[in-house]
């Protein structure tokens, strides 16, 4: 069992790094076969917690899909795009400022992907009217998501994952990892401004062309936005108390897109088909192999390398959350950070379980033990802010790469690492400070 | 009815090397139903429509929201921009090579089928070595149909011009004719 469980893991994650197949397709055939073999039972990877699929992920990032699928049809993102280049005058490096602004926030408490998909579009047509190369900015934009996702719970699935297993709550990412990403941000602008502040330069007559648009046109549906608006701040201050009221992340969720749903007099099937559910199969196809894996003791194997490692202490993890920091940064950058941390998670309860000697299940006694939770943010930092090293490190960077492709200003490899790589390496550099004197000198567990 | 007896034969044509400018000009001038791109045999390679080129003027990003943003005053300076953007593409570039065609020995309502099928407007008719020989279009098959049905009082038909058109005059389709 425990080599078919191997074998299972290894080759599903080899194909979906090769990309030869699509990475849905890899693991529901992966989750499958760990069912026919009866690594994993059916009752297991349906109802087992600790083995099966996470449905409190599941359900939340569907209902955040919902949400968002019904914001889309307002064309809220346009609008607040084309205001804002207007707010800056038209000053390239003003607007590119503030389309960061507006991405971080928005994939703070939407999807990365939907962030920048809404706003890539306005950007190329700014830009066009500028005439300006798009894409420094539609980069910039990239790289906005992946740090302004990292922000909170619902920023970024990794987040989402990392709540659900280690029992975070919205507030806690809200107290941890927030201000990390506001220092982040505000060092990254500053490097920008020294990188593009002199080269983005326009003549007056472009910067008028700007000033002429007509962002009002841009709302679509003026009572839908109110509704949708009205539902995602609610749920929002859902998420705030959702720890207070004892309710779970997805629970918040589905009551927000439900209502929305009710409320907005919009069709469900075609609301409901715009779900990404390859990405949700992708997640279901996941826990199952990584249920199997952990089943057979593969990720209490590597639990142990992990700790003749780093050793940590009951009451220090330094080198562990270090090490967990820059070895989920790179190889976020590399390989996808969703079964990074899928295959994370358990490890790290694995060494909860061996630090603290606990037989059984852990309980959030000792799963957010103080010592164990800069390793949890640390896993959080690295994997997503890991996104920005390469073209390929985060959905939103692909499809940045896409678009601008079609637009025909192809973003090639190189030129995406050579913003990206730095990026990824400044933003890394001051998440290690941030963890070291929160957690480790100033003790602000 | 053999489609070899209702395809038309006066098409417009261009070469693979034409760009979109020509082959835009061409539109506007000879107002085909398509353009055909074909070799020196006629064998055929490609078919541009009137959409086709709509499509490449357009940019990727743009949709019919996003475009309400640019005020009118901008427009023209806008699509003449978009126009120099793609304006020497090659029609090897952007026309269809996965097309659909008929025989001349097919029949008419295999074409008509085809065109709602597809949800095309016209079909180009080869021969057996992918010559070119003519289109089908849907107008051509309706014309035939209404040739199967329709009285010859009902030539009296006109089109009305509905800047004079006053209220109540609509000739209804339950009076008599």
């Amino acid at each position: 069992m425990f080599w078919t469980a191997t074998l299972i893991f290894i080759c599903a994650y080899a194909v979906i790094i090769s990309e030869k197949v699509h990475k849905t397709k890899v693991a529901l055939m992966g989750a499958a076969l760990v069912l026919l073999t009866k690594i994993l039972l059916q009752h297991e990877a349906f109802h087992d917690i600790e083995l099966g699929v996470d449905w409190n992920v599941i359900f939340l990032l569907i209902s955040m899909m919902i949400i968002i699928n019904v914001m889309t049809k307002t064309g809220v993102f346009q609008y607040v795009a084309v205001k804002s280049a207007k707010i800056a005058k038209g000053e390239p490096f003003k607007i590119m400022v503030i389309l960061a602004t507006i991405t971080a926030l928005g994939s703070a408490f939407l999807d990365n992907v939907t962030t920048v998909l809404l706003l890539a579009p306005v950007t190329l047509l700014i830009a066009d009217q500028l005439e300006l190369d798009p894409v420094p900015f539609l980069i910039t934009e990239a790289l906005a998501s992946n740090i302004g996702g990292t922000a909170t719970l619902i920023g970024d699935p990794p987040n989402i994952m990392i709540a659900s297993k280690a029992g975070l709550n919205f507030m806690d990412f809200i107290e941890h990892l927030t201000p990390a990403i506001v220092i982040i941000f505000i060092v990254w602008m500053i490097v920008w401004k020294f990188v593009f502040g002199q080269r983005l330069k326009v003549s007056q007559g472009n910067k008028e062309r700007i000033m002429a648009m007509n962002e009002e046109e841009l709302i679509k549906d003026a009572k839908l936005l109110k509704k949708s608006l009205t539902v995602l701040t609610l749920t929002i201050l859902g998420f705030v108390l959702h720890g207070f009221f004892h309710y779970e992340p997805a629970t918040v969720a589905l009551a927000g897109a439900s209502v929305l749903l009710l409320i907005s007099g919009e069709e469900p099937h075609e609301i409901l088909a715009e779900v990404e559910w390859p990405t949700i199969f992708f997640f279901i196809g996941l826990f199952i192999i990584i249920g199997g894996t952990v089943k057979v003791g593969l990720i209490e194997l590597l639990s142990h390398k992990m700790i003749d490692i780093t050793h940590p202490q009951p009451d220090n993890m330094f080198t562990l959350s270090m090490v967990i920091l820059w070895f989920s940064a790179i190889a976020s950058a590399i390989v996808d950070n969703i079964p990074f941390v899928a295959t994370m998670n358990p490890l790290l309860i694995d060494m909860v379980h061996q630090v603290y000697g606990v037989t059984g299940s852990a309980t959030l006694e000792h799963i957010q033990h103080p010592a164990m939770m800069p390793v949890w943010w640390a896993l959080a930092l690295g994997a997503c802010l890991g996104g920005n090293g390469s073209p390929i490190g985060a959905s939103a960077n692909v499809i940045v790469v896409g678009m601008s492709e079609k637009q025909g200003h192809p973003i090639t490899f190189m030129r995406f690492l050579k913003y990206g790589v730095p990026v990824m390496f400044l933003t890394i550099l001051i998440s290690m400070l941030y963890v070291y004197v929160r957690y480790y000198v100033l003790g602000l567990v | 009815m053999l489609i070899s007896r209702i395809m038309r034969t006066k098409l417009a044509l261009a070469d693979i090397e034409c760009n979109v400018k020509t082959i835009l000009c061409k539109l506007s001038k000879l107002a085909p139903r398509q353009i055909y791109v074909v070799d020196d045999n006629l064998k055929l390679h490609g078919i541009i429509t009137g959409y086709d080129l709509l499509k490449v003027v357009l940019p990727e990003y743009a949709d019919s929201n996003l475009l309400r943003s640019v005020v009118d005053q901008q427009i023209d300076d806008f699509l003449l921009k978009n126009i120099e953007r793609v304006v020497d593409k090659k029609a090897s570039e952007f026309m269809i090579t996965d097309f659909v065609y008929l025989k001349p020995t097919d029949h008419a309502m295999e074409a008509e089928a085809l065109l709602v099928e597809k949800r095309i407007n016209a079909l180009p008719v080869l021969g057996e070595d992918g010559r070119l020989l003519g289109e089908v279009h849907r107008r051509d098959i309706l014309d035939y149909m209404a040739r199967l049905v329709c009285d010859a009082g009902q030539e009296e038909f006109e089109h009305v011009d509905v800047k004079y058109l006053l209220a109540g005059s609509i000739l209804k389709c339950t009076e008599k004719l």
